[in-house]
């Protein structure tokens, strides 16, 4: 379950850049989330534009970039809404903090990518933290997980953009899953994974069961669902609750401990038996005649040569005390080693 | 100067001068350049050579193209077509015999367009059959010399523009390298006096070094300075396709006099440049075209 540490180190990073932040600029976390573009366009040793959006008109726009210069450059596309246009620039900001710090790069020397998956999960959170201040988070989502009526009023209270939000109730979840927004087609807009193997934005998942019954109805469904990868491949049974959200959908899906409800056991894991695979180190998906791995029944990434086994990280990262523990310390599944829980 | 050693598209500039330039021409040569497409006739450029070419076939990276004169010389693998073979509305020699294969990059501007479908050949021989008014040459109508010579100067223009090479061709071992010699991040710039960004991009093989840096790098490690500088990036095929796009060059031409680089190295430069970009967009695979036209956005404002 790299996923899991991905995540769980993306936070630990994203609270070090946010320490960071307070150091290079004292203040700027709250100015920025006043305003992003006014606050940033009082640093000089940054550039920020505003550049149209989509003038190719496909589906793979770039939402925003950072050239690291020198002069160090953001750019952010004009999306219609504000709040998305923050995010994005939050994110960007967030690559100029990790790539002009050795002390933050170097959570990256011990990924087997060099980082880049965990700076761009490190700028997620730390756009989502800065946008959506804890006490705000923590008056809308409830203890035991966010429900998908949760995720929309934090998001009608907060004025950030749908994807921050996703983001932050994305930590929330209290078992592994996902928190999906999809537009009106039924393809995902943005997806936060938790300890599940991630879903590509773009993806169509209009016609699994409880996201076609919210399409088909008022946008509020609930019920059990298995989300799509590649070539039609169904991931493990989920718990799925949806909301609408003005003009899109916002699905929590979860294995257990689905906040909506009193009681729900864990769902089966039916997920992925044919030979289509998602590596759980690197993201790659495959197909594979291979020997699996007579451990975790995964045959090697052709990519990382790994396979789901957790070879290089036997300890886990507690999200409590963010120390790592030998997984003895854990209770199945937990997130939180034995002292923190 | 021997006339011989002109080259042809001075030649045809010179002679179209006295003619009317037809619709056809001006609309296409003002054009924002486009991807090749088999038919079409381009200003081929590199460095100081300057070709015309009409292309017979395109694949990823490369075009199949013979060069183009007007009807002056020819030899007997030189098809000879009428006036009404192409939209430049001139009698041209399409030096069959010469045909290479040539990288997108060198592909300046469309000129024209042939208006004839061109005859389908497999492998070397010549095609048995030709467009209507079409011939082939004949050895020697001119002075013989003469021909061999502007044949031998077309022939030289053409393999420069087969030849021409800019991408880096690196193992892509360098991260590799770093790691097993325990050198981190921080050590990597401090050794090549490198900005915290660069010393990243260079860690992760996503920029290259210089061989003045390998070098220094080589001494730091107890390596050859050969063996750090094969070690450096290789680039994605994909970017290298991206930036060996026609309608790139004025972009990268534009970045090579900002840097005051040449164009080879502005376009390195921009490659890597786009590689290393951190860029948000939506979609299951990387838009190289979107990256490149936002490191353009940001490089050529
Ligand atoms: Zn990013
Ligand atoms: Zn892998
Ligand atoms: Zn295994
Ligand atoms: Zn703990």
């Amino acid at each position: 379950m790299v996923n899991y540490i991905l995540a769980a180190t993306a936070r630990n990073q994203a609270t070090a850049m946010l320490a960071e932040l307070e150091t290079h600029a004292p203040g700027a976390a709250q100015r920025l989330a006043r305003s992003a573009f006014t606050e940033l366009q009082t640093w000089p040793e940054l550039t920020v534009d505003l550049v149209p959006e989509a003038r190719t008109g496909s589906r793979c726009s770039v939402a925003g970039a950072y050239d690291f210069g020198p002069p160090a450059r953001i750019s952010v596309a004009d999306a219609a809404s504000r709040a998305r246009r923050d995010f994005t620039a939050m994110h960007e900001l967030g690559h100029h903090l990790q790539k002009n710090s050795f002390d933050l790069m170097a959570a990256f020397e011990s990924q087997s990518d060099g980082g880049l998956l965990l700076e761009d999960a490190a700028c997620d959170t730390f756009a989502a933290e800065i946008l959506l201040p804890t006490p705000l988070v923590d008056h809308h989502l409830d203890a035991a997980g966010p429900t998908a009526p949760d995720i929309v009023e934090l998001w009608r209270a907060s004025g950030a953009s749908r994807m921050a939000v996703c983001v932050r109730a994305v930590q929330h979840l209290p078992a592994p899953g996902h928190i999906l927004l999809l537009d009106t087609g039924g393809q995902v807009v943005f997806a936060a994974s938790h300890g599940l193997p991630p879903l590509r934005r773009g993806s169509f998942q209009g016609d699994i069961p409880t996201i076609a019954q919210a399409r088909a109805g008022q946008g509020r469904a609930d019920g059990r669902t298995q989300v799509r990868y590649r070539d039609g491949i169904l991931g493990r049974e989920l718990h799925a609750q949806t909301a609408p959200m003005n003009g899109y959908l916002v699905a929590v899906l979860v294995t257990d401990s689905a906040p909506w409800r009193t009681f729900t056991p864990p769902t089966k894991d039916t997920g992925p038996q044919a030979g289509e695979y998602i590596c759980e180190h690197c993201d790659e998906e495959y197909r594979s005649f291979d020997p699996a791995c007579p451990v975790c029944r995964v045959p090697n990434c052709p990519e990382c040569g790994r396979c789901s086994c957790p070879a290089r990280v036997s300890e886990h990262l507690c999200q409590g005390c963010f120390t790592l523990h030998p997984p003895a310390m854990f209770a199945d599944g937990a997130d939180r080693c034995l002292d923190c829980s | 100067m021997n006339p011989a050693q002109g080259g042809a598209y001075e030649r045809l500039v010179a002679a179209a001068a006295g003619l009317k330039v037809p619709d056809a021409v001006r609309e296409v040569a003002t054009a924002p350049p486009r991807d090749p497409e088999p038919g079409q006739i381009w200003r081929a450029v590199w460095e100081r050579t300057i070709q015309l070419v009409v292309i017979t076939a395109v694949d990823d990276d490369t075009v199949h193209a013979i060069p183009v004169s007007l009807e002056r010389f020819a030899d007997t693998d030189t098809l000879l077509l009428p006036a009404g073979a192409s939209t430049l509305e001139q009698p041209l020699a399409l030096w069959w015999g010469l045909r290479l294969p040539l990288p997108w990059y060198v592909l300046d501007r469309q000129v024209s367009q042939l208006t004839v479908p061109l005859p389908a050949s497999t492998g070397p021989a010549l095609p048995h059959e030709v467009p209507p008014g079409a011939t082939w040459g004949s050895a020697a109508p001119r002075p013989a010399a003469a021909a061999a010579e502007y044949r031998g100067v077309l022939a030289d223009s053409l393999a420069e523009l087969s030849g021409a090479r800019w991408a880096p061709q690196g193992s892509g071992a360098l991260p590799e390298l770093l790691q097993r010699r325990g050198i981190n991040i921080k050590q990597l710039a401090s050794h090549l006096h490198l900005q915290p960004p660069q010393a990243l991009a260079v860690w992760r093989g996503q920029a290259p070094l210089t061989p003045e840096q390998a070098e220094t790098l080589a001494a730091a490690l107890g390596l050859g300075a050969d063996e750090v500088l094969t070690a450096n990036p290789a680039l994605p095929a994909l970017v290298i396709h991206e930036l060996s796009r026609p309608s790139r060059r004025p972009q990268v031409c534009a970045l090579a006099t900002r840097t005051a680089t040449s164009e080879p190295d502005a376009r390195r430069r921009a490659a890597f440049g786009i590689y290393a970009l951190a860029a948000r967009q939506e979609g299951s695979t990387a838009d190289w075209g979107a990256r490149a036209d936002r490191y353009f956005e940001l490089h050529l404002r």
